[in-house]
């Protein structure tokens, strides 16, 4: 298991090295540079041309993203070119936010999800099951700065419970985001289950545990939620991930200063460090997510957990086809 | 049954459908009720509540600021330009002198002494302390200056760069030498980008160094482009204020500034939508005080392209502005047409009114149109500003009656300045808003070769020997004669064409007084005070 | 295959027994499946009954509804779109139409247990087969987990499985040993009935032989009735002594092992004997009975087996025959021996 953990964290390597480049790609291909974005009127040509080379423009980008690895490999993620502060620093003083703000959405959405999947499933066909549809159908389609702004419009102006803007002022203020960003969640993850536990419910294996007597409770949650939960943990994980990238638009909505605010900034900024630098953060954070995910099903299904464990032994191959 | 139930929602969701793509009528916004609320006359004015006798003031006060850059709190740097930071500045800090409506008053320079429009002499206060206790000299303006002429790229390098040499005499007397005469140059040290700054801080710590001033606030906490909390500075030299604590906050969206303005989390509020105007002037827990800064919107056209350099095409587009419904369109009527023909700031002395202002005019625009070499091409308009955005749609849709072909090229604004640079300017019709301060000089940038505001590579010998003489005579009458000679000729040439100035608007809570607004957003909130009892 | 004699305590539980004498009884089984356009007649009226220690054997091609009859019994039907219409079960004195779910959930398994034909989909692919096992005996018997475990590891030697395998996987388990496995979670609370459907169908012919050794073994010594529903006349040779032959939801020839073999009466059980094929003739043509079972969502007035009977006359589709008595135990359900001297061609006396 630590082994195949391991080979795991290791593709983090070239992820980081493609991830860098096609930023700097992007931002180098995008019209305007970081000079556009400051005024640049007093400027005499040689001090305009000082900035220029102080910057790096003047060079081709394959030279800046060289200059940018060899860095990060010395693991100094750079100062921002636009702002001068230190990406690590702005990075990282932000991340908790966004995290509190996925786990909020994470645990509100499969709160919400499992439950109403398993309903879903069980009504098959009836007026309960359309309702719940409906209500995925809702949280998956309806965009999050929509849902934001009406939730602001409903709970914070009209009826004043919850603040409209998140500075990180507690709970109260974690509601309404949470909730924004945890409705996708639960309508991806509600359809996931409910078709997940349609297939389970009807596996033989079920009506052998109620042949043997089981309580019907504890058929659906031991043995058909517990083969159900695979599909539903790797939905959970992707579901998660768009999470992470879309956490931008919730965050905006919500003035919550977090990690994908700040990305958006610096793009605005051109400022190809500090881009960078969130994207490569935020892909570790992806990447050990995913991981975490995937630990998950070997703890749910041991047949996965055997193929992890599996050690290939040299000339198996050949064996297997005599 | 079920499939006839089916059958019809369908049909139902069919009609929806087809009854959302109905024509345009539904989107225009209803006009304001009254008409003209409240203009700022004077160059700052403060707006709100009286302080009263006995009164008791809410301890913390929330503002949240529009969403243009906060990204450092360095008065210097080329980041810290937007409404967010300049308002922070005015409380942190102090500068030389300050703006009374137009007059310059002392404020850490007590008195000053001009020889030429090059050679000033600054006499300073002596009783003044930075927030970490260092006193503030004349070598604190010298490492001001320096760290200005060093953040290329800045506001205050804009206005800094003039200065070629400075001689601290001593802790109370500077000398300070332009490298070319400019007879405005003292009314660019009011604004808050030139801000004082303490060597030994900023030295000793670049980033949050710049955070020490010797103004009436201290700064807390400070998250890059989210938000600042301040407390008062007890040990203040001037009027303390009955505030103890502030917060800027920058939200990103509109409505959601109106919202928490509405339940009570921010107390004044910048930056929301002009459709929200009117709500905020009805409820009578809150008052909205509106503004009109110096600032022009226009249209510009590149004098490079081939078919911008005709001068029929221009006066074709310039008579096609509908300037009343461009307002009420972008800015539901919020919005100030502009008072003559030329191109200058809403309050900018020296505005030329004699030139008459082209009005909304179609023949006109088609006698121009077939006078002019267009042939069938497709023309480019561009802008990156909201409203401007949409005065570009509007321009498309009548140069398409008149049968020119017209594409609108939507940017952001790093986008939009590569697209306009003064040596490769590859647009055709630019469609934004100028950048204009209370002094005449500010002109320059839109006629200077090589600078970033003249979106239409344009260059005219004539309005720049104006333009120096402008800077560095004396005699008011000849600078009056100048400056209005410049709107003249570029009238005439048509270049620029005034839109529109935006109208403003700050909401606050009723019992908040002591906003002081100025025409160049560079609001001082530093004596904001809200009376709850 | 042989199972070796472990020490069970057989003496305490054969008392158990001495409690019902009928340990299954089945009377007038009408069941429907509604769907939303038809109706599917699956079971129309059927009656057996097994004392203990007894093997029934239930007899039909596939769509007799046999199935459905077994899981009447245990009142596991999918409900929608399966429904009782009518019917008595009795299991031990126990009527399980009528009980409510936390009842019922007390007698299956522990005094009547199921297992069915695929053993590759039966076990839970999460859970290790120790712990599958053990579930069983401590709902019903409520002891610790680790006596449990325990009594499962006894279970597995008992079908021949070595104990150690018992915190194994089912997906480390060939099909023969996952139904062996089945068999063990089924035998674990000795139950009084032990109902088969179908279970050596999907295994190979070899392990075939094995697992029904095994249960005829196990029946034998722990004193289970069972219910052996298959379609293979050989299986029910092996270990049934009564056989219940059915055809459209009906039992179409009731009667002991030598009195459905032996004295054959009914024509379909007869054309269920003469499609066998004949090792011992090589050239002989196969017989199967022409046609196909009828439609259950439309079934004929009369018999059901008319449309392919070659003995049928106009009276038999015009009504259902009642059954018709040869002796206590043996009886069928044909028109034609109304009269006397029906005779079939081929089998019977």
């Amino acid at each position: 298991m630590i082994r195949y953990i391991i080979k795991r964290l290791l593709w983090l390597i070239p992820i980081i090295f493609c991830v860098a480049f096609i930023i700097y790609a992007l931002i180098d291909l995008a019209p305007g540079t970081i000079l556009d974005t400051i005024s640049t009127e007093n400027l005499s040509p040689e001090e305009y041309q000082q900035l220029v080379e102080q910057y790096d423009l003047d060079k081709p980008m394959i030279y800046r993203y060289a200059k940018y690895m060899l860095n990060l490999l010395r693991g100094d993620l750079g100062r921002g070119e636009a702002t001068g502060l230190d990406v690590w620093r702005e990075y990282t003083s932000r991340f908790p936010a966004t995290l509190k703000l996925a786990i909020a959405g994470l645990i509100i959405g499969v709160a919400l999800a499992i439950p109403l999947g398993i309903i879903a499933a069980k009504n098959a066909g009836t007026w309960v099951d359309n309702l719940v549809t409906g209500f995925t159908m809702i949280g998956i389609s309806m965009p999050s700065f929509c849902l934001g702004l009406i939730l602001i419009i409903c709970f914070s102006y009209k009826i004043n419970i919850f603040p409209a803007g998140g500075f990180d002022s507690g709970i109260r203020s974690m509601v309404l985001p949470a909730v924004a960003s945890g409705l996708l969640m639960a309508g991806t993850t509600a359809r996931q289950t409910r078709s997940s536990m349609l297939e389970v419910m009807r596996a033989d294996y079920l009506r052998t545990a109620r042949a043997k007597g089981v309580p019907e409770k504890r058929v659906i949650r031991k043995h058909a939620l517990g083969n159900a939960l695979i599909p539903i943990i790797t939905s959970i994980g992707n579901t998660l991930a768009i999470m992470l990238a879309g956490s931008a638009v919730v965050e905006s909505v919500f003035s919550w200063p977090g990690v994908g605010r700040l990305t958006v900034q610096a793009v605005n900024s051109r400022d190809a460090t500090l881009t960078c630098g969130c994207v490569i953060l935020t892909c570790i954070v992806f990447v050990v997510l995913l991981l975490i995910v995937d630990l998950l099903y070997a703890l749910v299904d041991p047949r996965i957990k055997a193929q992890y464990t599996a050690k290939k032994r040299k000339g198996e191959k050949k064996h297997e086809k005599s | 049954m079920k499939k006839v139930i089916a059958m019809a929602l369908c049909a139902v969701l069919l009609l929806c459908l087809f009854s959302a793509c109905s024509g345009k009528e539904s989107n225009t916004p209803t006009p304001p009720a009254e008409t003209s609320p409240e203009i700022l006359e004077d160059k700052t004015t403060v707006v709100g509540a009286e302080k009263q006798e006995d009164a008791k003031y809410q301890e913390s006060i929330t503002i949240i600021c529009d969403n243009t850059q906060m990204a450092v709190l360095d008065p210097a740097s080329p980041q810290g330009g937007g409404q967010g930071s300049l308002m922070n500045f005015n409380c942190i800090h102090d500068t030389l002198v300050e703006n009374d409506n137009g007059t310059l008053i002392p404020c850490l320079a007590l008195k000053w002494d001009v020889e030429d429009s090059q050679h000033y002499t600054l006499y300073l206060r002596d009783d003044i302390y930075f927030h970490n206790g260092e006193k503030f000299t004349a070598d604190d303006v010298a490492f001001t200056i320096e760290h200005a002429k060093a953040a290329k790229g800045g506001q205050a390098f804009n206005r800094l760069s003039v200065v070629d040499t400075v001689e601290v005499i001593d802790d109370t007397t500077i000398k300070i030498t332009l490298n070319r005469p400019n007879n405005d140059f003292l009314y660019y040290l009011y604004s808050p980008v030139c801000s004082i700054l303490n060597r030994e801080a900023c030295e000793k710590d670049p980033e949050k160094g710049p955070w020490i001033g010797t103004g009436a606030w201290i700064v807390e906490k400070f998250v890059s482009n989210e938000y600042s909390e301040l407390k008062v500075n007890e040990n203040y030299w001037g009027e303390i204020p009955v505030t103890k604590k502030l917060r800027f906050i920058k939200v990103a969206e509109e409505a959601t500034r109106y919202m928490m303005l509405m339940n009570g989390e921010a107390d004044v509020a910048f930056g929301c939508s002009p459709a929200d105007f009117d709500s905020i002037r009805s409820n009578p827990e809150f008052n909205l005080y509106t503004y009109v800064i110096c600032n022009a919107g226009f249209v510009g056209f590149n004098m490079t392209d081939p078919l911008m350099q005709d001068i029929n095409f221009r006066k074709a587009v310039a008579c096609l502005l509908n300037r009343s419904d461009i307002i009420k369109g972008t800015r539901y009527g919020y919005g100030a047409a502009p008072t003559s023909g030329a191109f200058w700031g809403y309050t900018t002395p020296y505005k030329n009114e004699d030139l008459p202002l082209q009005d909304y005019d179609v023949e006109l625009a088609k006698e121009y149109l077939e006078k002019s070499k267009y042939n069938g091409e497709t023309v480019e308009l561009c802008a990156w500003i909201p409203e401007f955005k949409t005065i570009c749609q509007i321009l498309q849709a009548e140069l398409m009656n008149l049968g020119v072909k017209a594409e609108v090229f939507e940017t952001d604004q790093a986008g939009f300045m590569a697209h306009c640079k003064f040596d490769d300017n590859k647009s055709q019709i630019v469609c934004t808003s100028g950048g204009w301060t209370g002094y005449p000089s500010s002109t320059a940038p839109f006629f200077t070769k090589g600078s970033t505001s003249n979106v239409a590579s344009y260059v005219n010998p004539e309005i720049t020997e104006l333009l120096n003489t402008a800077v560095s005579t004396k005699d008011e009458a000849e600078r009056e004669r100048c400056y209005k000679e410049v709107q003249r000729l570029a009238y005439e040439d048509c270049v620029y064409v005034p839109v529109m100035h935006i109208q403003h608007g700050v909401g606050a809570a009723k019992n908040v007084g002591g906003v002081i607004l100025t025409e160049e957003n560079t609001h001082d909130l530093s004596h904001v005070f809200k009376i709850i009892s | 295959m042989s199972v070796e004699n472990i020490n069970h305590t057989e003496e305490n539980e054969h008392l158990r027994y001495d409690t019902c004498e009928t340990v299954l009884e089945v009377k007038d089984l009408v069941v429907h499946y509604e769907l939303e356009d038809e109706t599917v007649e699956a079971v129309n009226g059927i009656s057996f009954s097994l004392k203990r220690g007894q093997t029934i054997g239930l007899v039909g091609e596939t769509g007799a509804g046999k199935t459905t009859t077994a899981l009447s019994t245990l009142n596991l039907l999918p409900d929608p779109p399966g429904v009782i219409k009518n019917g008595e079960i009795t299991v031990c004195g126990h009527k399980m139409l009528e009980l409510k779910p936390q009842e019922l959930e007390k007698i299956r398994g522990k005094e009547i247990s199921m297992i069915f034909q695929d053993p590759m989909t039966s076990l839970n692919p999460v859970m290790t087969v120790g712990e599958q096992i053990a579930e069983s005996v401590r709902l019903h018997e409520g002891i610790s987990k680790k006596e449990a475990f325990e009594r499962a590891q006894e279970m597995l030697e008992l079908v021949g499985i070595p104990g150690e395998r018992a915190i194994d996987y089912p997906h480390q388990f060939s099909g023969g040993m996952k139904q062996r496995v089945v068999i063990a979670i089924a035998l674990a609370c000795n139950p009084y009935v032990l109902l088969a459907d179908e279970p050596t169908t999907a295994l190979d012919v070899t392990i075939q032989a094995q697992v029904l050794d095994m249960i005829n073994d196990l029946k034998k010594r722990l004193g289970t009735a069972l219910v052996m529903i298959t379609h293979d006349l050989g299986v029910v040779a092996e270990i049934c002594d009564q056989v219940a032959v059915m055809y459209a939801g009906r039992i179409v020839e009731y009667g002991t092992l030598e009195d459905v073999f032996a004295h054959t009466k009914h024509p379909y059980t007869e054309g269920l004997f003469n499609s066998l094929p004949n090792i011992a003739d090589k050239n002989a043509e196969l017989k199967p009975i022409p046609g196909l079972m009828p439609d259950p969502t439309k079934l004929p007035p009369g018999c059901a087996f008319a449309a392919r009977c070659q003995y049928a006359t106009e009276a038999c589709k015009s009504a259902q025959p009642e059954p018709t008595y040869f002796s206590d135990t043996h009886y069928v359900l044909c028109t034609r021996y109304y009269e006397p001297d029906f005779r079939l061609l081929t089998r019977g006396v």
